[in-house]
């Protein structure tokens, strides 16, 4: 495959933006590369920091992997504050990687990349370019802002000092210019800045080109996020509370750093030849139009809100198809595709996979472990030299703090230090609830708010962590305190605290809720309809879904999710050509909705267009490739209806890789003594995952170990993660409902349906309520559960299931507590298990059953 | 370096200008742009120079 590979980063570059300016003409060159390769989304992660996600990119792993976890970090003895470096970072970068593989590697401006690693070629750091003095004469370099060193002076005499540049270079921003009196300096600077930095990598890039082999070379810019960030709010269309002169004298600057980005991109791609694949690709996207933000949230670095989830990505190359989309891709994506391009392994450690669907002749990609095995002699070159005093450090930071990434840090040592590790701890905490770590997140983040429960966006954080683990009780105690802090506007918190009435099933509280708020922007009412309709969907109120979903789509015709909700709806309904009307609309707005694709494919199948089915469960997996209900379900599908199982086989070869641990159920049907097993390995020595709400009474003396979440298990599946190593009790009509991202071993308690029909009425006599002996149509249901939950217990891949019979674990408990302790691979206390029997069960078993009516042996 | 911007041409397929002010167009293209730049600025600066002790020679009236 091609051997000549450039990797463009444009930092907060938005499709909408570029769209917009391609429609104008003025975008000629990106409109070329577009129209000669492939083009699509790149989601991002979160946090939505640029050192943690160009990390991520280089790297194809998250910041928990790779290390980099903000802007600024401590210093290893926990006593300074630096900016991240190139060492900070705890995995190989594709230029690591490559060098070693003895390609011609180059890097410009990556973030982080100080100090200059060595590589197989020219490194030019994130602070080579800055300007540190305020003319060009007194600009010293940084000797370990490049390597080798020897190639410092001629490199330095590409940068472009912001004082060089002429009115000229500035008027295409302010066309207005020669008006703008010095009241307007400020922002003349900022762009001055930005311009003259952004000309000194693209000097540096283009020498690098013309000059140097090579086989690898890439260049991050990061002058459009920090245009964006600064000029955003004036650029068209004007928002109401922007004064109509600055209007006018800054409404051109977002259009002309993309315009000058896009002449940059021209230039390489002509540099670079047909024979170069071309990757540019940005690490999320910017708010624009009535989206902006009139308002920045005040927490660390709360500019981050004004972007938006996906980037843009864009290749061309010889080997790549011509003109057509791509989807599904992440950030975590752009790494295994570049050793892709270069026919080099990908690490089963990268999160990310090659975007085959970009190649004309897709390869099958080859994998190794880890490229962190493969030795690296070059690596062990790094510049163990390189230690940053506390000027040079400090000089640095202020760079970052100028620059408008890091908040200036307090004079108070002690503080700025607990500051700064404060940030980058709750930078991990967010990346582990991105990477879907939630109790790892929520671990940390109740770490953080111990030390600093003065800050509202972790106890927000925290909450929304409590809510998804079902954790309601701590939810709501810490919204009450953020109530009373003030900070958040309370139509947020009211929406948060909707979520978490729905969690607890309280539908018709929530909609109160939700009806009550009184909204500051438009822009969030269709998103609350949405929210309403889902709660009149959990109470069985159909119509009113609807209703609600049609009034979020009168306020918002393009409002995906409520497409997608409707289609849902209609889907339910069993009017698939219906749904399938809406899903398709929902995916037309936006094509990332990896739901829609799914029940795009379980639309289809109920309409029996299998083919059509196969290729929207593809997409879903491609979008979503942890979703394994849509991998079994395709497999299922090309297996049985399309006669390919082949290629069923290869698409469960996945399966196992998204599997995130192995929980222990206790499932049966009610009353069929589930509650005496849970005893049972409770007594063995297994933690129990009860909320001990559901207190014991005279139908089980010793309790019934249930938790509240379960009986929710249909909205909410996140508490699972808090389950591992435990044992949870799942009765049979709800196992179906578990989701395919886990390895089960479930203990299936068996009882003859009369008895447990029996038990059951008992019960319900018990309990003072009409117990009806003989209806058959009871009888039946109990018999359809049973015969369900075992059918998808057979069909499920990653479940194991252990039948037990009730009667005989009475009889012989000893034997069935060693059978249940190999079965679930646990050191378990056989004796003690058996012990745990209360003796009385046997008396009542030994009881007949009250007019028994039809006998049904399992 | 005026021989390396002749394979920089506009959209128009005229040669790439290079005003002593400086141009968006020249700093896009890169090192040869800049340094293209850079030569006229140096050029017209040395220019200037030489006019400046001939118009100091003039009589004052």
């Amino acid at each position: 495959m091609s051997k000549k590979v450039l990797l463009i980063g444009w930092d907060g570059a938005d499709w909408k933006i570029i769209h917009s300016l391609i429609d104008q003409g003025l975008l000629p060159n990106l409109e070329q590369l577009i129209n000669q390769g492939v083009s699509g989304k790149l989601a991002t992660l979160d946090p939505p920091y640029s050192p943690i996600l160009w990390t991520s990119i280089a790297t194809g792993k998250r910041a928990p992997q790779h290390g980099i976890l903000g802007f600024h970090e401590l210093t290893p003895d926990g006593q300074h504050i630096r900016p991240v470096l190139s060492h900070s970072r705890q995995c190989k970068a594709i230029w690591n990687i490559l060098s070693q593989k003895k390609m011609a590697t180059h890097l410009v401006g990556w973030w982080p990349s100080h100090p200059a690693e060595p590589i197989n070629g020219i490194a030019v750091s994130n602070f080579f370019h800055r300007a540190s003095s305020t003319t060009h004469a007194h600009w010293e370099v940084d000797p370990h802002a490049i390597h080798p060193k020897t190639a410092a002076s001629h490199f330095a005499a590409l940068r472009i000092h912001p004082s060089e540049l002429t009115p000229a270079h500035l008027y295409p921003f302010f066309p207005l210019l020669k008006h703008m009196t010095r009241n307007y300096g400020k922002a003349i600077q900022k762009v001055r800045q930005v311009l003259a930095e952004t000309a000194s990598l693209q000097a540096i890039f283009t020498n690098i080109l013309r000059t140097q082999t090579w086989n690898f070379a890439s260049v991050y810019f990061d002058g459009i996020d920090r245009i964006c960030h600064d000029f955003m709010n004036y650029h068209p269309p004007k928002l109401a509370h922007i004064p109509q002169q600055e209007y006018e004298l800054f409404q051109e600057v977002v259009t002309g750093i993309y315009r000058f980005h896009d002449m940059m991109l021209g230039s390489v791609m002509q540099l670079a030849g047909d024979e170069a694949t071309i990757l540019l690709v940005s690490d999320h996207g910017f708010k624009s139009d009535q989206l902006r933000l009139r308002k920045v949230s005040y927490e660390p670095a709360g500019i981050a809100y004004e972007h938006s989830q996906h980037g843009i990505f864009v290749a061309k190359g010889p080997l790549l198809k011509k003109d057509q989309l791509v989807h599904g891709a992440t950030l975590l994506d752009i790494t295994p595709t570049l050793l892709h391009l270069f026919d080099l392994p990908i690490g089963h450690d990268m999160e990310g996979v090659p975007l085959l669907s970009i190649f004309e002749a897709p390869k099958t990609p080859t994998y190794i472990p880890s490229w962190e095995d493969v030795a690296n002699d070059q690596q062990e070159q790094k510049s163990d030299d390189f230690a940053m005093d506390s000027s040079q450090s400090k000089h640095l930071l202020q760079q970052l703090i100028d620059l408008g990434y890091v908040e200036p840090l307090p004079e108070n040592q002690a503080l700025a230090l607990q500051q700064t590790k404060q940030f980058c701890d709750t930078n991990l905490a967010r990346a582990y609830f991105d990477g879907g770590q939630l109790l790892e997140a929520t671990a940390l983040f109740e770490q953080i708010y111990a030390q600093s429960p003065d800050a509202p966006w972790i106890a927000f954080r925290l909450a929304v962590c409590y809510q998804m683990l079902a954790r309601h009780q701590d939810c709501r105690a810490l919204l009450t305190q953020l109530k009373d802090s003030h900070y958040y506007q309370s139509w947020l918190l009211s929406t948060v605290e909707a979520s978490l009435l729905m969690g607890e099933g309280r539908y018709q509280e929530a909609i109160s809720i939700l009806d009550t708020i009184d909204f500051p922007e438009t822009g969030h009412l269709a998103a609350i309809h949405v929210q309403v309709a889902q709660c009149y969907a959990k109470l069985g109120q159909r119509e009113q879904v609807k209703a609600q979903l049609e009034q979020a789509l009168a306020i918002d015709p393009d409002y995906a999710e409520a497409h997608q909700a409707l289609g849902i709806w209609y889907f339910n309904q069993q009017q698939y050509s219906m749904a399938l009307d809406h899903l398709l609309q929902a995916i037309g707005l936006d094509y990332q909705l990896a739901t829609c694709h799914y029940y795009i494919g379980r639309s289809s199948l109920a309409l029996g267009k299998y083919e059509a089915a196969a290729d929207a469960l593809k997409m879903t997996l491609l979008i979503s490739p942890q979703n394994n209900h849509a991998r079994e379900l395709l497999a299922h599908t090309l297996k049985t209806a399309l006669h390919r199982p082949t290629e069923a086989a290869q698409v469960l070869q996945a399966y196992q890789k998204y599997l995130q641990g192995t929980i222990m159920v206790v499932s049966g049907l009610p009353r069929s003594g589930t509650s005496m097993m849970m005893q049972m390995l409770e007594a063995g020595g297994i933690p129990i995952y009860t909320d001990h709400k559901r207190a014991a009474d005279p139908s089980n003396s010793q309790g019934y170990y249930e938790h509240e979440a379960v009986k929710k298990i249909i909205y909410n599946q996140h508490w699972l993660a808090d389950t591992k190593s435990k044992a949870v009790k799942i009765v049979a009509p709800l196992i179906t409902h578990l989701p395919y991202n886990y390895r089960y071993k479930v203990i299936f308690m068996q009882r003859p349906l009369s008895a447990i029909y029996d038990s059951q009425m008992r019960m319900l006599a018990r309990l003072g309520k009409e117990a009806d002996y003989f209806s058959l149509p009871l009888m039946e249901q109990l018999e359809q559960q049973l015969k369900r939950s075992q059918e998808w217990m057979t069909r499920h891949p990653s479940l194991e299931v252990l039948y037990v019979p009730y009667q005989e674990v009475l009889q012989t408990p000893l034997e069935w507590a060693i059978k249940i302790a190999e079965f679930l691979q646990q050191p378990l206390a056989p004796l003690a298990m058996s012990h745990r029997i209360d003796p009385s069960l046997q008396h009542e078993q030994s009881t007949p059953p009250i007019k028994p009516f039809k006998q049904h042996q399992l | 370096m005026d021989a390396l911007l002749n394979g920089f041409i506009t959209k128009d397929g005229l040669p790439i200008a290079v005003p002593v002010e400086g141009s968006l167009g020249l700093l896009a293209i890169g090192d040869v742009g800049l340094l293209a730049w850079r030569s006229k600025l140096k050029q017209h600066m040395a220019q200037a120079a030489q006019q400046l002790p001939s118009d100091k020679s003039q009589p004052q009236s």
